[in-house]
């Protein structure tokens, strides 16, 4: 919450620094050293420097092609849309790596990533330098996006676990200028060295800082994953030093994709993206093409734009930091406004009448876009789970691909009419996403707390686990929305090992949704499903089902088509190695229930609803769960039919399992269970031992409850656990008692 | 883990058989050997010959009486055949796996095939490292496939995916159009040296035999050796492996399997990458055998030969579905044999083989109606109408009321038809022209979201409406001498009785089905009964504009473009008309509920044919006009492609609408105006796969979407509250309360 954010706040612009941080107005004269470390509060200031080294010898790079486009297009004879084509498909390549990529930042070594790309980086830069078709080209292209394939991913959530959440916009922006520093030098060099030597040079000669600071990097140690936030949250020393386990690629993707501001930057990519990317090309060639700039002039051009970049995200860091301390959502309307800012400029630069305004709307774009990318990533970096960091940092390049195969069409559209109304095509591109930046400030404090509460849940298992009390399933303030309609409400569940629970309550009251939520088929919007001290929120149903969680569904648990036995054999999926386990299961299976035997190579479609739901249950048993959840075991049923599914019930039990029964017959739950929860509206209503449901009229408004209540007080024994099963025959259900 | 269950035995359900208590399944072999009688062990076994072999049996029937060949010809079909069951039995694998029809199969195994036959013939590459380079590039394309584009319709109804299938196989068309030019640059050779010609490729090993009339070689044995391990090996796959019976699982459940720890998504990969690489082999040997002719109109009648084949075997029974394919194979080449010896003239082009599409239609109808395929409550999904997620609706009639919203309508009609008056005057005479073909395009998208976006028929056969009116108009005006208002009704009148016929068995095929049977109906029309060469009535020449109402001439461009305009004003009403009306309420009912609708006493019948019929009307007038504007009856107008690619652009443009309707012209010709050709059906392809996954509604959805923003502004700023506007913003307000939808 931005209430931590305050209360961190002090520790980093604390008293030692004075006025000089505050005001920036230079009142006292600082080592550059010690300032640097002001910066940096308590996080390592070696890293960050060969962090922006890293970044800005890739922008040297990038800056150099785009300066030098024109030349190279010449030389091998294809026009403004043929180097179009190459950019396109070369970064193409390297955005379809970002996501393998993060996927193992954030399972591996991530500095190691970090300075692998650097080394790619370099080697490719000189194949850029030495290439003799535009095949190779493209491809020693591609091999240099690479590097900064690499960057996203790895030096975001590297930045985010080296310092504190407080200090992130400025961090970020400094990060940031890394890129300015590479697009200040970068042209002005690359142009140099092209007018002296030939194209071809900066490209080699760039490759020399590249491995210095590769070598330079190597004393770099990976830091811990969500360290700052546990510490922030005020974790033991242990705790903080313990990562979460690594989330699989589906479970990153799903988990990502539920924090609402993330989707929402995630769609302006497609247009924001290529707007970036195209505007430094194309500025090129319109310079080229409009004023008659040649290399060396557009050289000085670039560079003279590129240090307002280094005002603007001085100007944005601190203007950023004030709101981000006060609330990250303020930040994002900022942003917007830049971004409407940075549209009236593009506009005014496509149609600008002298090179004079061409240039002054350039300064204003470039010092706009400056801050726009750092102040994004420090107000999501607190939004995203710090497992999945690099995940949610480089999911966009999925986004920002379908948006480059705008870059060739604008430009046809430059070649054909113009390069002024190919720039001016752009603008439009910038307006949407600035729109939808501002508006993703309305989620991100949502998703901020959702963070929190996900790891305040962790923290408590963890703490439980220690005292020696293990929690099989713990379910912390759960929502779930079908679409605009929400079902849960922030739902609590606490279950421990060996259990049987009773679920219950009226239709309508969420209980399947809460057992779909449980093991995935339906993803949480909002909380925390911890299993065996696991969160597995957002992980896909599979993968839960590798954990030992089963769920029966009411009414569709087994495959029509298939048969008795291959709907029990494809039960035992996870476990089909084990062949002679299954077997036994098997006959395990068949001995409870012998109609399942008998019928055994009959299409199960041709089974009754009893006879279904006894190979439901069976499909439960072959798989030796840990966690089994009961939807609705006798709907539909007669009596004498559930009081054979009772007894496999309880063997499950028996055998270790923990078991969770939604039931609407009293009865069942009551003779199964020992504790139950009754939901009403998607809210838990009550909880505790079974036999106190029957204490509490208040709980017990609904007619059926009530009836069956008065019913069974009677029959259930001191102990209060139903030790002598009573007997189903005869007694009142729910269609019984409203009947 | 045998412990404890339960107190005692629980007495088992059912009593019956309990005294034959065989003590497992493996037990079961043993109690059928020890069946009493022959005649009991025999007749699963015959049953289950009939229903594989049947519907064979009688096609082979049907080809030895009406279309004899020598035996030679006869092998060749049983080749030809057993090919086109691998591609047709990946067809059924896909249908089992995601219960659509994949009209992408042929393309999936097209494109590596054209790459295997280039790298043999122009690069010099050994047969088999070809053949390699073809395997894995189907692998890839399958897999590829899957991952980019199927994933994301994981839980859409099976119509959309299917129709992004459509949108699939034309991306899949242009990159193999394309594949010879780009490895001619990546290479650094001429395109004209790279190609995949029509030439049969051979193995390395060869031998030959002599059956009369032809030559058999060892590609030929290749052929008879592999297919039929491939197909039975796909067989045991999916019915005896484990990984089989859950992919089968997956496709009838797919969360009770994904709950039971099978990685669906994962298997759905394996299975689309099983049904590419079964396209190619089937394709790649057959290039071998016959040849592999390069372009679209080609997989379009493999994919015709899949569908009859699918059909035939009842669309799951795959041994059924290969039987049916090489008894097709053998059909086609009678077909073709006759076509050339006997009956009709023998012609050098391409259009040989023009009954087999006739043909083909035939038997899928048959089929379809006769095996009574998705007519089960399983099929109850992929046999749905199309139903379009957002709806346009009109402006509230709250709003209706207020000077600012009338203004704007007002306003907005009346430039519009300023622009589109003043239009010709503006432009040059080509694009004068261009401007006309437009708006002829516009009226057949129109009668597609009169079809299939309100009465929710899936028709991918509206050029064959167009063919028909077009020939009728130019016969009437050329040789009857009728004028062109007359011709033009004329023509719509004879469109509208065609489409009543197609749309006899819409009574009784719902969804893809009758798709398949409309494009079926389209195939037949172009290659065979608007064919000149058959038909002689059909005008062949230049096709004269003769003066309107005797005295206005209709040889400048513009002059045709007004008329053109007006043939499309004159649509439109009868369009907006008829919906507005209560035929077109019925229409809509019928769609969205059929059987809700029937409950109320509305003849359904009735309503179907209704739609069809106008639609039919509304496409032969276009046609008539389209044969005036190009001034010939050429059989490109209506080649089968175009009827997917209006269907696409009709998609992109939005079912929803009239407005969508226009604008999936505008896009379908635009493209053509501005890409080249192969890139026109990029256009629409991707175009379509965006759609769906983005903007159901299409263009003209978000027309809408952007007209209903101002109008929620306007109802801001008037304090006007309008229900229907806020139904559907997503904002919740206050208490949600109970939820409507249940513990689901």
């Amino acid at each position: 919450m931005t209430g931590v954010l305050a209360a961190g706040g002090g520790s980093s612009g604390g008293p030692a620094d004075g006025g000089a941080d505050r005001d920036g107005g230079g009142t006292s004269w600082r080592h550059p050293i010690a300032k640097m470390r002001l910066l940096t509060g308590d996080g390592p200031l070696y890293g960050l420097v060969i962090l922006f080294g890293l970044n800005a010898v890739d922008e040297l790079d990038r800056a150099a092609f785009g300066i030098l486009a024109p030349d190279i297009a010449a030389d091998f004879g294809i026009g403004l849309s043929g180097i179009t084509v190459v950019v396109f498909l070369a970064y193409a390549v390297a955005l379809g790596l970002t996501v393998p990529i993060a996927i193992l930042s954030d399972r591996g070594n991530r500095v190691g990533l970090a300075l692998g790309g650097g080394l790619v980086l370099a080697v490719f830069s000189v194949g850029i330098g030495v290439a003799g078709t535009i095949w190779v080209l493209g491809v020693m292209l591609a091999g240099s996006q690479v590097g900064k394939a690499v960057i996203d991913p790895t030096h975001n959530s590297l930045l985010a676990d080296w310092y504190s959440m407080e200090i992130r916009p400025r961090i970020y922006s400094f990060h940031r200028a890394a890129n300015s520093v590479g697009q200040f030098v970068g042209p002005l060099s690359a142009g140099l060295l092209a007018t002296w030597f030939g194209w071809r040079a900066p490209f080699i000669i760039f490759a020399v800082p590249t491995v210095i600071i590769v070598i330079l990097g190597l004393r770099l140690r990976d830091p811990v994953r969500g360290a700052r936030e546990r510490r922030a949250m005020g974790a033991s020393e242990e705790a903080i030093a313990t990562e979460e386990e690594p989330p699989s690629f589906a479970e990153a993707w799903r988990m990502c994709w539920k924090i609402d501001s993330l989707r929402r930057i995630y769609r302006t990519l497609p247009f924001l993206a290529p707007a970036l990317a195209g505007f430094l090309l194309f500025a090129s060639f319109y310079y080229e093409e409009v004023f008659g700039l040649d290399a060396a002039q557009r050289g000085f051009v670039g560079s003279a734009t590129e240090p307002f970049q280094l005002v603007g995200l001085i100007v944005g860091a601190r203007i950023g930091m004030r709101m981000f301390a006060k609330d990250p959502s303020t930040m994002f309307r900022f942003l917007g406004w830049v971004v409407g800012i940075i549209t009236i400029g593009a506009a005014v630069f496509a149609l600008a009448p002298n090179i004079v305004v061409a240039l002054v709307a350039n300064i204003v774009i470039t010092s706009c876009l400056a801050f726009l990318i750092p102040g994004i990533f420090a107000a999501l970096s607190l939004a995203i789970p710090a497992r999945a960091r690099s995940m949610g940092f480089s999911m966009g390049s999925v986004f920002v691909l379908p948006g480059l195969t705008l870059i060739p069409v604008i430009g046809v559209i430059g070649q054909v009419w113009g390069l002024r109304v190919g720039m001016l095509a752009m603008v439009p591109m910038f307006l949407i996403g600035g729109l939808a930046i501002a508006s993703a400030g309305k989620f991100i404090r949502r998703d901020i707390d959702n963070v929190w509460t996900t790891s305040a849940a962790l923290s408590e298992v963890a703490a439980q686990r220690r005292q020696g009390n293990s929690k099989r399933l713990l379910v912390r303030n759960l929502e779930v929305a079908y679409g605009d309609v929400q079902v849960l409400f922030g739902v609590d569940l606490d279950i421990d090992e060996g259990e049987i629970v009773a679920l219950l309550g009226t239709n309508g009251a969420g209980k399947s949704t809460l057992l779909k939520a449980i093991s995935g088929v339906v993803e949480a919007d909002k909380g925390a499903v911890i299993l065996d001290g696991r969160d597995v929120t957002h992980a896909p149903p599979n993968e839960i089902a590798a954990r030992g969680v089963i769920q029966v569904p009411g009414g569709q648990g087994v495959f029509p088509s298939l048969t008795v036995l291959e709907n029990l054999r494809t039960a035992g999926w996870l476990v089909r190695r084990n062949r002679r386990e299954v077997d036994a299961r098997l006959e395990q299976v068949f001995d409870a229930f012998a109609v399942l035997r008998q019928r055994a190579d009959e299409p199960a479609a041709n089974l009754s609803g009893g006879q279904q739901q006894m190979l439901a249950l069976g499909m439960a048993v072959v798989q030796g769960p840990r966690l089994v959840l009961i939807d609705e075991l006798s709907l539909g049923l007669a009596p004498v039919v559930v009081e054979q599914l009772v007894p496999m019930v309880r063997s499950m039990r028996d055998d270790g399992a923990t078991v969770i029964v939604v039931e609407q017959s009293v009865n069942v739950a009551l003779t199964l269970a020992d504790e139950a929860y009754f939901m009403e509206k998607g809210q838990i209503r009550f909880h505790g031992p079974t036999v106190e449901l029957l204490e509490r009229p208040d709980v017990l408004r609904s007619v059926f409850l009530e009836g069956a209540a008065s019913g069974m007080a009677l029959r259930l024994d001191a102990s209060g656990h139903g030790a002598e099963p009573a007997p189903v025959v005869g007694a009142r259900t729910l269609r019984g008692a409203v009947a | 883990m045998g412990s404890s269950v339960g107190t005692g035995a629980p007495a088992p359900d059912n009593q019956r058989g309990a005294d034959v208590q065989a003590r497992g399944p493996l037990d079961r072999g043993r109690r059928f050997a020890e069946s009493a009688t022959f005649a009991e062990r025999a007749g699963p076994i015959v049953a289950r010959l009939r229903s594989v072999a049947g519907p064979a049996v009688v096609l082979v029937a049907v080809q030895l009486l009406i279309f004899p060949v020598p035996l030679g010809i006869w092998l060749q079909g049983v080749t030809v055949g057993l090919l086109g069951a691998l591609v047709a039995v990946g067809m059924g694998l896909i249908y089992r796996a995601n219960r659509i029809l994949n009209f992408a199969q042929g393309d999936l195994g097209m494109a590596p095939a054209t790459l295997s036959l280039i790298l043999v013939q122009s690069f010099a590459w050994s047969y088999v490292l070809g053949l390699v380079a073809g395997l894995v590039a189907a692998i890839v394309v399958g897999a590829l496939t899957e991952l980019v584009v199927i994933r994301r319709f994981f839980t859409a109804p099976r119509l959309i995916l299917t129709v992004a299938t459509i949108g699939l196989a034309q991306v899949l068309v242009v990159v193999t159009l394309l594949l010879p030019g780009w490895l001619a640059d990546l290479t650094g050779r001429a395109v004209s040296d790279v190609s995949a010609t029509a030439e049969r490729i051979s193995l390395p090993w060869q031998f030959q035999f002599d059956v009369a009339p032809l030559v058999f070689r060892s590609d030929h044995v290749l052929a008879w050796v592999v297919a039929p391990l491939l197909l039975v090996a796909v067989a045991l796959f999916l019915r005896s492996t484990a990984v089989g019976t859950a992919v089968r699982a997956s496709a009838e459940r797919s969360d009770r399997a994904s709950m039971l720890g099978i990685p669906v998504r994962r298997l759905n990969t394996y299975v689309w990458v099983i049904a590419g690489v079964l396209s190619f082999v089937g394709l790649f040997l057959r290039a071998g055998v016959i040849g592999l002719p390069v372009g679209s109109a080609f997989s379009l009648n493999v994919l015709l030969m899949a569908f009859a084949a699918l059909t035939l075997g009842r669309l799951t029974d795959l041994p059924s579905i290969a039987v049916s394919a090489v008894a097709l194979g053998i059909l086609e080449q009678g077909v073709v044999w006759n076509d050339t010896v006997n009956l009709w003239v023998f012609t050098l082009d391409a259009r040989r083989a023009s009954l087999v599409a006739p043909i083909m239609g035939v038997v899928i109808l048959v089929a379809l109606l006769v095996r009574r395929v998705g007519q089960t409550r399983a099929d109850d999904d992929a046999a749905s109408s199309w139903q379009s997620t957002q709806d346009v609706r009109p402006v509230p009639k709250e709003l209706r009321r207020l000077s600012e919203v009338r203004l704007v309508r007002v306003g907005v009609v009346a430039g519009l038809g300023a622009v589109l008056l003043v239009l010709p005057h503006v432009l040059g005479t080509a694009d004068s022209l261009k401007a006309s073909a437009v708006i002829v395009y516009a009226m057949v998208t129109v009668s597609v979201v009169v079809l299939t976006g309100w009465a929710g028929q899936v028709s991918l056969g509206q050029m064959g409406f167009v063919g028909v009116g077009g020939a009728v108009a130019a016969v009437a005006t050329n040789q009857w001498g009728f004028d062109i208002t007359l011709a033009l009704l004329v023509a719509g009148i004879a469109g509208a009785l065609v489409a009543l016929v197609v749309g006899l068995p819409a009574l009784r095929l719902r969804g893809l089905y009758l798709g398949v049977v409309t494009l079926a109906f389209a195939m037949a029309v172009s290659s065979y009964l608007l064919n000149p060469q058959f038909f002689s009535w059909i005008p062949q020449g230049r096709i004269e504009r003769q003066p309107l109402l005797g005295r206005i001439q209709l040889e400048s461009p513009t002059a045709l473009y007004y008329l053109c305009l007006a043939g499309f004003v004159f649509a439109l009403f009868l369009v907006t008309g008829v919906r507005h009306s209560r035929t077109g309420r019925v229409m809509v009912a019928m769609r969205d509920n059929e059987r809700g609708a029937q409950a109320f006493g509305i003849n359904v019948t009735r309503a179907k044919l209704t739609s069809f019929a106008l639609s039919g009307f509304v496409a032969a007038m276009a046609g008539g006009l389209l044969v005036h504007h190009q001034q010939v009856f050429s059989p490109g107008l209506i080649a089968p492609e175009q009827n997917l690619l209006v269907f696409t652009a009709a998609v992109v443009g939005g079912l929803g609408s009239l407005v969508g309707a226009v604008l999936g012209a505008v896009f379908l010709q635009g493209g053509g105006w501005f890409l080249p050709t192969e890139f026109q059906l990029l256009a629409t392809g991707a175009g379509v796969l965006i759609v769906l996954l983005v903007l159901p509604g299409g263009l003209g959805g978000l027309v809408y979407r952007v007209r209903d923003l101002w109008l929620r502004s306007v109802a801001r700023r008037n304090g006007v509250t309008s229900a229907s506007l806020l139904a559907d913003t997503g904002e919740p307000d206050g208490d949600v309360g109970s939820s409507a939808d249940g513990d689901r």
